[in-house]
C-alpha cells in the first residue's frame, strides 16, 4: 500500500510518513503541485494527501488535473489543508476531492483512518 | 348726409375716446370724448403724435412705445397709463392694414378714473404675485442645490422608468453625461437581478446591494447601497420613483481584506500548531520510537511553538500600529547611539553568517526626533531581512544621513543577498507575502515588512526598494524630523 503526501510543508511531510510507515504503508512525497501530479501518474499511488497551498500549482488545481486524467482519476484523493472555510471544502468537493482534513490533526489517527479506507479499497 | 351726422353725433358722444392716425402717425380725426380726456381741442389735437399727447402721462413705457415704434403700432396693443391728476385711461391701440400697406391706426381710450382704486389693487395683486413667483424660484433653486450638493446619487424615474432628474453625484456614480442619461430607461445602467431586486424591495421599504458598472473613464465597478421609494405626486396622478444611491464600495474592499486577513491569520496560526500538535500526538502514542527520534520531535515542537509565539506579537504590533488612535512616543535621541544597539543585537547572528557590517554616517547628523523604539524596530526588521537572506561572506551596508532640503533623514540598508524580482517587489509589504523560494529555508511570519511600512506610514515617511535578481537589495527609508516639542 502506498500513500503520496504533497504538501511544502517538511514537517508535515514527516510527521505523515512516521506514522504512516509505523502502520505498515509506504509514503512517497512531493513538495509543489506539479511534481506532485507528475508523480501520481508516475507512481500510481492508492490515495493522495494534498495540501492546498502549494507552489507551482495549488493543490486545487492538481486535484482538477488527477481527475481529468483517465490514469490516475480514480485514485482517492484527501486534502489536508490549514483552509477552513465553508466555502473552501465545497470548492475541494466540487473539484473532485474525496475527503478533506483541516489542520491541524492528529497523524496517529490519520494513520488508522488510511488503514481502514486502504484495507477497504484492497477487498 | 343725415346718416354722417348722426355717425359723428354718435361718436362724439360715445363714452370712448377715439382717435385716428394716419399712416405717418398723426392723429387726423378724435371726438368729442377724446377732447375732454385729453383737455384739447379739436384743433390742437390734429397733426398731434401720440408721443405728443402722452407727454404728461405717467407711464412712460407707452411713450417710448409709440417712439420706438415711430408713432406706427404695427401690432394691437392694449396699456392702462395714468395722468398726475389721477385720470386712469385704458388705452387700447390697434392699427389698421390693407394688404401689407399700414394705413394708421385707431386709439380707443376708456376713462377709468373711478375704477383706479380697484387698478391699484390689481397691481398690488400682481406685485403679491411676482414676489411669491420669486419665492418659489428661490426656494426651488435653494431645492435644487441641496439635491446637487448631496454626496449620495439621487434620481427620479418617471412611471416609464425613465429617468428624468438625477444629481451630479448620480451622474459621477454612473459615469454619463448629463444629456446622455436625461430620459434614458435607467435599465440601460442595471443589470437584470438587481433592476428587479430594486422594485421587490421597495415593497418592504428595504434597500438593496448592487453593482453599477462605470461607463467612463476607469471603467470600476462600484458598489452601491440603493433604496427605492414610490412618490405620489398627487393623488390619482401616476407614479415617480425616487432612487437613492451610496457608494460604499470603499467600506465593500475594507470588508473583504479584513476577512481576507482573517482568514490568512488562521492560516498561518493553523500552520505551526499542527506540527506542535502532529508531533506530540506522536510521541504520546508511538511505543517504538528512537531516543533520537523522539529529541527530534521535541525540538520541532520547540521551534514551532517559537514560530507562533513570534507570530502572535507581529500580529499585535502591527494592530497596534494600525489603530487610529496609536500615537508615537516622540522623544530626541542620538541615530549614532541606535546603531550602535542594532550592531549588539546582531553580533551573534552576523558572526554566525560570516557577515560584516559597514555603518556609515553622514556629517552633521543632527539628533533625530522620533519614536525611538519604533525606529529600532524598523531597523531591527530590516537587518533582520539582510541577514536572513544573505548568503555568508558578504557586508551588509547601512548609511545614514541628513538631508537639509526637506528635513529628512534618509536610512540605506544595502545587502548582497538573493534580491527580489520585479513582480515580487510590489508584494513584499503585503501581509504575510513571503517569496515562495525561502518560505521553508528560512523563517519568518511575513509580517516584517508590514511593520517597518506601518511605522515609516506613522511617521509620515516613505521607503522605498530598489533590487534586482541576483544583485541584492536595497532598502530606503525616508523619515522627516519630527517637530519639537511633540508630546501633547
Ligand atoms: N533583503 C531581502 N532580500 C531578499 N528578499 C527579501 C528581503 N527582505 C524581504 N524579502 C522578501 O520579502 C518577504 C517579506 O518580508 P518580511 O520581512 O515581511 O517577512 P519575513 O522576513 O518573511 O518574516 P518576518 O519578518 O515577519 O519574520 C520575505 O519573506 C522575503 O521573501
Ligand atoms: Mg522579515
Amino acid at each position: 500500500m502506498k500513500v503520496l503526501v504533497i504538501d511544502d510543508d517538511p514537517n508535515i511531510t514527516e510527521m505523515v510518513k512516521v506514522n504512516l510507515e509505523l502502520d505498515g504503508i509506504t509514503v512517497i512525497s512531493a513538495s509543489n503541485g506539479k511534481d506532485g501530479v507528475e508523480l501520481a501518474k508516475s507512481q500510481n499511488p492508492d490515495l493522495i494527501l494534498m495540501d492546498w497551498m502549494l507552489p507551482k500549482m495549488s493543490g486545487i488545481d492538481a486535484v482538477k488535473l488527477l481527475r481529468g486524467d483517465p490514469s490516475v482519476m480514480n485514485i482517492p484523493i484527501f486534502m489536508l489543508t490549514a483552509r477552513s472555510q465553508v466555502n473552501d471544502i465545497d470548492m475541494a468537493f466540487q473539484a473532485g476531492a474525496d475527503n478533506y482534513i483541516t489542520k491541524p490533526f492528529n497523524p496517529v489517527k490519520l494513520a488508522e483512518l488510511l488503514q481502514n479506507k486502504l484495507n477497504k479499497i484492497n477487498r | 348726409m343725415k346718416s354722417d351726422l348722426s355717425v359723428k353725433l354718435l361718436i362724439d358722444n360715445i363714452n370712448i375716446s377715439l382717435l385716428m392716425l394716419d399712416s405717418e402717425g398723426r392723429i387726423i380725426q378724435s371726438n368729442a370724448t377724446a377732447e375732454k380726456l385729453f383737455k384739447k381741442t379739436r384743433i390742437q389735437l390734429l397733426n398731434k403724435t401720440m408721443h405728443d399727447l402722452l407727454k404728461d402721462f405717467e407711464i412712460r413705457d407707452i411713450k417710448e412705445w409709440f417712439l420706438k415704434n415711430n408713432n406706427k403700432p404695427l401690432k394691437r396693443n392694449a396699456l392702462i397709463i395714468s395722468r398726475t391728476d389721477e385720470t386712469g385711461v385704458s388705452m387700447e391701440i390697434a392699427p389698421i392694414i390693407h394688404g401689407k400697406q399700414y394705413n394708421g391706426a385707431i386709439v380707443t381710450c376708456i376713462n377709468i378714473s373711478g375704477k383706479m382704486d380697484l387698478i391699484k389693487q390689481l397691481s398690488s395683486t400682481q406685485e403679491e404675485f411676482k414676489k411669491r413667483t420669486n419665492q418659489i424660484a428661490e426656494e426651488r433653486d435653494r431645492f435644487h442645490m441641496m439635491i446637487e450638493s448631496i454626496s449620495d446619487g439621487v434620481l427620479l424615474l418617471n412611471n416609464k422608468y425613465n429617468i428624468i432628474l438625477f444629481n451630479s453625484s448620480m451622474r459621477k456614480l454612473i459615469g454619463v453625461s448629463a444629456k446622455r442619461l436625461t430620459n434614458t430607461p435607467l435599465k440601460k445602467y442595471l443589470k437584470e437581478v438587481y433592476y428587479s431586486e430594486l422594485f421587490r424591495k421597495m415593497k418592504y421599504f428595504q434597500s438593496e446591494t448592487i453593482e453599477i458598472m462605470n461607463q467612463e473613464g476607469d471603467k470600476s465597478k462600484k458598489i452601491v447601497s440603493a433604496y427605492m421609494a414610490p412618490l405620489i405626486i398627487q393623488r390619482g396622478e401616476e407614479l415617480e420613483f425616487l432612487l437613492t444611491i451610496r457608494d460604499i464600495t470603499r467600506e465593500k474592499q475594507l470588508d473583504e481584506m479584513k476577512s481576507q486577513f482573517v482568514s490568512n491569520v488562521s492560516h498561518e496560526l493553523r500552520t505551526p500548531l499542527s506540527s506542535i500538535k502532529g508531533f506530540t500526538a506522536t510521541l504520546l502514542a508511538r511505543k517504538g520510537l528512537s531516543g533520537e527520534q523522539k529529541k527530534r520531535f521535541l525540538t520541532i515542537i520547540d521551534h514551532e511553538s517559537d514560530r507562533l509565539t513570534r507570530l502572535i506579537e507581529d500580529l499585535l504590533s502591527l494592530s497596534r500600529i494600525e489603530t487610529s488612535s496609536f500615537k508615537l512616543q516622540f522623544s530626541e535621541f542620538d541615530l549614532k547611539k541606535l546603531f550602535e544597539e542594532l550592531k549588539h543585537e546582531f553580533e551573534h547572528l552576523l558572526k554566525e553568517k560570516k557577515l560584516g557590517i559597514l555603518i556609515n554616517f553622514g556629517k552633521l547628523l543632527p539628533k533625530m526626533n522620533a519614536d525611538r523604539d519604533k525606529i529600532f524596530q524598523l531597523l531591527v526588521n530590516l537587518l533582520n531581512n539582510a541577514v536572513k537572506f544573505t548568503n555568508s561572506n558578504t557586508d551588509i551596508e547601512i548609511k545614514s544621513l541628513f538631508r537639509k532640503a526637506d528635513n529628512c533623514f534618509v536610512i540605506t540598508i544595502k545587502d548582497k543577498g538573493p534580491g527580489i524580482s520585479r513582480k515580487n517587489l510590489e508584494k513584499i509589504f503585503e501581509k504575510f507575502f513571503r517569496i515562495e523560494d525561502s518560505i521553508h529555508t528560512i523563517p519568518g511570519t511575513g509580517l516584517g515588512l508590514s511593520i517597518v511600512q506601518g511605522i515609516v506610514e506613522k511617521h509620515n515617511g516613505r521607503i522605498m526598494v530598489k533590487s534586482q535578481p541576483g544583485r541584492g537589495a536595497r532598502f530606503i527609508v525616508e523619515i522627516p524630523q519630527g517637530m519639537i516639542p511633540y508630546n501633547e
